[in-house]
């Protein structure tokens, strides 16, 4: 019986146009090869290095936590629930009576531009699903999925009973489980709720920054 | 080993896909996932030794490549619009419903969770042993038995007794 599991599996094959693309990329790293860490002057600084280091370091971190952690409250949190009305769509059933928009209508809708939130990460692809927007942005390993929406209900409940921050005077919630960190906030009278598997607060606020120039113009 | 990075693709193309597939349930993301195993290819070809030791490599890769898109995020926050244990890609698997070209038994199996699932399209499709799957899997043989038992058994209560062994 489980021959019936192969053929049906057998039916599947790797496209023509999926293996030119996938080797189209692969020639193009070929040209442009990752380049190894500078490595350059390194024995020129090796003796004065440690000392502007040493010195460097205290000055950059004394700073960083002045900068970071004055405003931050990061709420450490088992899992944040997400509603199972605000479905994507992608992984979950669109609700086929709401009317979907296109990217250009969602920006449209909420009044700027949602594939260019951020300068550091690159836009990859999204979901729109009634008056809710998912946004996906890849900057190396890191991943930040953001939903935005006009719609009161597109906070998690769990996120409203928080501590808030505050980042560039504007105030957001910041949650954190074991994988991600997640941020709730308002940008422009549009919701957000973000979800980051970036490393730290500094790296976070850098993003969360980002987003409020990007959209304040 | 030389590597002769077109002809893997070429050659282990559809085996990456459908097993990126048969993890992910998406077609979309097991052709992102096929995309990333061959860059890593490229990138790690001095590391294997013998044509043997590219296949189970590209089935490992494959499978890391794929747990890792359902630690994203992205999946992360999808799946907890409704789903609690893995990725479901509830559109997809509506048209797999839905299409009748699959035989009940191929629709049992992607029912599985991944887990079992995984185990049980390796040991079925891939034809490899226990112990190969345990090396690939980095687990040992008693968790792959115990995963190919249970995923048998789900299997043949969905099926009512009609599975093969």
């Amino acid at each position: 019986m489980m021959n019936e599991y192969k053929d049906d599996i057998n039916k599947i094959h790797a496209s023509e146009e999926l293996i030119n693309k996938t080797l189209k990329k692969i020639e193009q790293e070929k040209r442009n090869p990752k380049k190894p860490e500078k490595t350059g002057k390194a024995k020129i600084i090796r003796f004065v290095a440690p000392v502007i280091a040493a010195a460097a370091a205290v000055f950059i971190f004394t700073n960083i936590n002045m900068m970071d952690s004055s405003n931050l409250n990061v709420n450490n949190v088992d899992q944040i629930q997400v509603r199972t009305t605000d479905m994507s769509g992608l992984f979950s059933p669109v609700d086929e009576e709401s009317e979907t928009m296109t990217e250009e209508e969602f920006n449209k809708y909420v009044g700027f531009d949602c594939t260019k939130l951020f300068t550091s990460a690159d836009f990859d692809k999204s979901v729109i699903s009634g008056e809710k927007g998912t946004f996906y942005y890849e900057n190396g390993d890191t991943v930040i999925v953001m939903r935005l929406s006009k719609s009161e209900d597109l906070v998690p409940e769990d996120m409203k009973e928080l501590k808030t921050s505050d980042v560039s005077d504007h105030e957001v919630v910041i949650a954190k489980d074991d994988m991600n960190y997640h941020v709730s906030g308002e940008v422009k009278g549009v919701k957000f709720f973000m979800t980051t598997n970036c490393s730290d607060t500094k790296e976070l606020t850098r993003f969360l920054r980002e987003l409020y120039r990007v959209v304040k113009g | 080993m030389e590597i002769d990075i077109e002809g893997a693709v070429r050659k282990y193309g559809d085996m990456v896909l459908r097993l990126a597939y048969v993890n992910t349930k998406n077609m979309t993301e097991a052709e992102d996932i096929f995309q990333e195993v061959f860059l890593k290819l490229f990138r790690y070809q001095n590391s294997i030794d013998c044509e043997e030791h590219l296949k189970s490599w590209l089935i490992r890769v494959t499978i890391n490549q794929c747990h890792d898109y359902t630690a994203s995020p992205w999946h992360k926050l999808t799946r907890a619009f409704g789903e609690s244990e893995e990725v479901r890609d509830v559109q997809a698997e509506k048209e797999f419903e839905e299409d009748g070209s699959e035989s009940y038994v191929t629709k049992a199996v992607m029912h599985l969770p991944l887990k079992y699932r995984q185990v049980v399209h390796l040991f079925y499709y891939e034809e490899y042993s226990i112990k190969e799957i345990s090396e690939m899997l980095r687990e040992n043989e008693a968790t792959i038995k115990t995963k190919l038992r249970r995923g048998r058994k789900m299997l043949e209560e969905r099926l009512e007794g009609r599975i093969a062994r």
